[in-house]
């Protein structure tokens, strides 16, 4: 049994004509789930009352609740069908794909994504901004993904009730591309259908991509990035600290003479002494080896930009500096 | 909409502390690590830093930079009531005081804000250990003061069910790795003693007192209160293990920026507390009479005006020498190298004289004053004498 949910937001005027498409793929059984964010066109009050027409649709109404991803999330929680999908209810996504990706779904593909970057796809008439911002976006998605996606942006796709049922838990609502963010969490080796998309104009209403949602996408992307980084944690640990040692310890063997509290105080007072003589601070002075009885240092200027530095041997015994060779 | 006008009128506080701690001028804390120089702090953040030496918007990019995410972590904190937690964060006098400058008090805050927002997710949301690992290291090597964050780690570490044997692991290696950083930069050790003895002093009472004071800067007169309560109620050990431990940081020396460390626990300890519309107003209330009664405005750096005020006479000059006590502050305002007055310095051509403390008039020989009135420079003096 396949459960499709609209996410809407001011939509009403789609919804007749979405509704009659749709009659023609559902089968027996199948509903659909329409998810108004308290839209102002009513548009959950338009979707009830076709239901008496449709009655394989049903209405969640969204109130004090925003956002495209929290919408599709609530909208599978209160799915019946073992098979889940999503798409649009402004007519970019054409229904006739939809049984496709829900035979898809249903015959072992963990997702099935209609595609617009595959051979028999297409964006449509897209502004050409508009499209070097999801071709962008798209790119930056695919690196970041387990998961070998060509639409990783699209807001068309299906997948088991199972496995959405093993990620649920860990979804973040924010955001609006919800296939990124179930994709981020399949296991390498998933197996993912896909299947072309042709991208259709909006029939009514206006496109939701704005600044915010721009910066949501950025904000799930970073996330992504994040998670992506955890499958190598300990890795990453290890090599972080492994760099540190070898960067670190070397100059701590080399001094490892002010263990000795006598060498400390000598070396101390040389450098106060060294430093009073030429009128720097002690802190311009950087320490870098000692050896028997000599100690070699650095003095910075430390000024901005162009920061001088002078190398001095001193003899700790007798506090006799020289420039080193 | 209201989302976006909070933001930016959250963008507008932030600017407005970036300007006024640019027009304060440099600290010597601040000169410290802008310099990238190499004590008392390991060296990530002012590494960072670093990277932008030379440039000439250097510093009012970082003090923007560092306000902003100051100011926008009061969004991490939730609870029953964000207003409360928000207003608490913002108008909390270490806050004000603390946005805009350069300084790593102010980012161990914010490390003490990240901890205690990942520490309060769900266990599924909580980070990899190996990453916690990683953030854990880079904390260690921004400040040392983040060693006191080290319970809430644990508490962490914890909650995603890490075995005890990897948690001695991700934060005992971290620990070694920055006893091992320590032992090849001995002055930062040696600034460890210092900090230790700095209030040696100072009375029980007297530490006490300041401790005290402390946190009424973290929190406000009436967000440190109603922050201790939220604190005690939680019963979260590794919370209060950590604001102890910074207790007893401050109770051994205190300057009066560690007021920031004590926010973010007393934001969070807000959070805690049930939803009250009297406690948005009362936190508010609670710190305007908090700067009333301590007026801990920072005063203004001498080196930016002497500096300034000098380069208008003197066009040309190679050596800024400068007699009593001063910082980096002057190396970092200064475009000319800068040497510390004694008696047997060899006096240099185009050298200046600067006094920050009472001096004997120099050899009127060699040394010409130059009118002056800033106050902090007791007197200014050029050397305009070829020396072959």
């Amino acid at each position: 049994m396949l459960s499709l949910v609209l996410p809407t937001f001011n939509e009403s005027k789609n919804l007749e004509s979405l509704f009659e498409s749709l009659s023609r793929v559902l089968k027996e059984g199948d509903e659909v789930i329409v998810v108004d964010d308290d839209s102002a066109d009513r548009t959950w009050e338009r979707a009830e009352q076709l239901s008496s027409r449709f009655p394989f649709v049903r209405v969640i109404r969204r109130i004090g609740r925003r956002g495209l991803s929290s919408a599709v999330i609530e909208g599978f929680e209160a799915a019946k069908g073992d098979v889940l999908a999503v798409m649009d209810a402004d007519h970019q996504h054409d229904p006739q794909v939809l049984r496709a990706l829900a035979d898809a779904a249903g015959a072992g593909a963990s997702m099935a994504i209609a595609s617009r970057y595959m051979e028999g796809g297409a964006t449509g008439e897209w502004a050409s901004h508009r499209k070097f911002l999801s071709r962008a976006g798209t790119s930056f998605a695919q690196i970041l993904l387990p998961v070998p996606v060509s639409d990783p942006m699209s807001g068309f796709f299906a997948l088991p009730k199972s496995v959405f049922q093993s990620v649920d838990k860990k979804l973040s609502p924010r955001g609006f591309k919800i296939l990124l963010e179930i994709a981020s969490f399949l296991p390498r080796g998933s197996k993912i259908a896909e299947v072309p998309l042709q991208f259709r104009p909006r029939l009514h209403g206006e496109s939701k991509l704005s600044t915010k949602v721009l910066f949501s996408f950025g904000i799930q992307l970073v996330s992504l990035f994040f998670r992506k980084l955890e499958r190598y944690g300990w890795q990453l640990f290890a090599i972080l600290c492994i760099i540190a040692a070898l960067i670190f310890a070397p100059r701590a063997w080399v001094l490892r003479a002010l263990a000795d509290s006598e060498v400390r105080t000598a070396v101390q007072q040389r450098m106060a002494e060294f430093a009073d003589k030429n009128g720097w601070l002690l802190s311009d002075l950087d320490l870098r080896s000692i050896d028997g009885d000599t100690m070699r240092l650095f003095h910075h200027e430390h000024r901005r930009g162009d920061d001088q530095r002078e190398c001095f041997i001193i003899s700790i015994r007798s506090g006799v500096a020289a420039p080193c060779n | 909409m209201q989302l976006r006008q909070m933001s930016l009128g959250l963008l507008f506080l932030a600017l407005a502390l970036t300007f006024f701690q640019f027009h304060i001028g440099i600290r010597t804390d601040e000169a410290k690590y802008l310099l990238n120089i190499p004590y008392p702090h390991p060296p990530f953040i002012r590494s960072i830093f670093g990277w932008t030496d030379g440039w000439i918007a250097q510093e009012i990019f970082w003090r923007f930079i560092l306000s902003l995410v100051l100011i926008f972590s009061g969004f991490l904190f939730r609870g029953r009531d964000p207003i409360v937690t928000l207003l608490a964060w913002i108008t909390a006098p270490a806050v004000l005081l603390a946005a805009g400058t350069v300084m790593l008090a102010p980012i161990t805050a914010l490390y003490a804000v990240f901890l205690l927002w990942i520490l309060g997710r769900d266990q599924e949301k909580i980070p990899h250990p190996g990453l916690i690992g990683v953030i854990w290291l880079i904390m260690l090597f921004s400040a040392y003061q983040s060693v006191l964050l080290g319970p809430l780690l644990l508490g962490i570490l914890l909650r995603k069910q890490t075995g005890w044997l990897r948690c001695g692991v991700v934060l005992g290696v971290p620990l070694l790795l920055l006893l091992i950083y320590t032992a090849g930069h001995p002055l930062s050790a040696a600034s460890f003693i210092l900090q230790g003895t700095k209030d040696a002093d100072l009375t029980f009472g007297m530490r006490l007192w300041n401790v005290w004071s402390l946190w009424l800067l973290g929190g406000g007169a009436v967000g440190t209160v109603a922050g201790l309560i939220g604190i005690v109620r939680s019963k979260n050990i590794w919370v209060i293990g950590s604001f102890v431990l910074f207790t007893l940081y401050v109770f051994l020396g205190s300057f009066s920026y560690y007021a920031i460390f004590f926010t973010p626990f007393f934001v969070w300890g807000i959070a805690k507390l049930p939803a009250s519309r009297i406690l948005r107003a009362a936190v508010v209330i609670g710190s305007i009479l908090t700067l009333w009664y301590f007026q801990p405005w920072p005063g203004p750096s001498i080196a930016r005006d002497a500096v300034r005020a000098l380069s208008k006479k003197e066009p040309v000059i190679a050596t800024l020498v400068i007699r009593g006590p001063f910082g980096h502050e002057w190396q970092y305002e200064s475009g000319a190298p800068v040497l510390r007055y004694g008696e047997d310095l060899p006096v240099r051509s185009w050298s200046i004289l600067i006094c920050t403390q009472e001096c004997p008039l120099p050899d009127g020989e060699i040394w010409k004053a130059i009118p002056m009135n800033i106050p902090g420079v007791f007197g200014m003096w050029k050397n305009a004498q070829w020396l072959y």
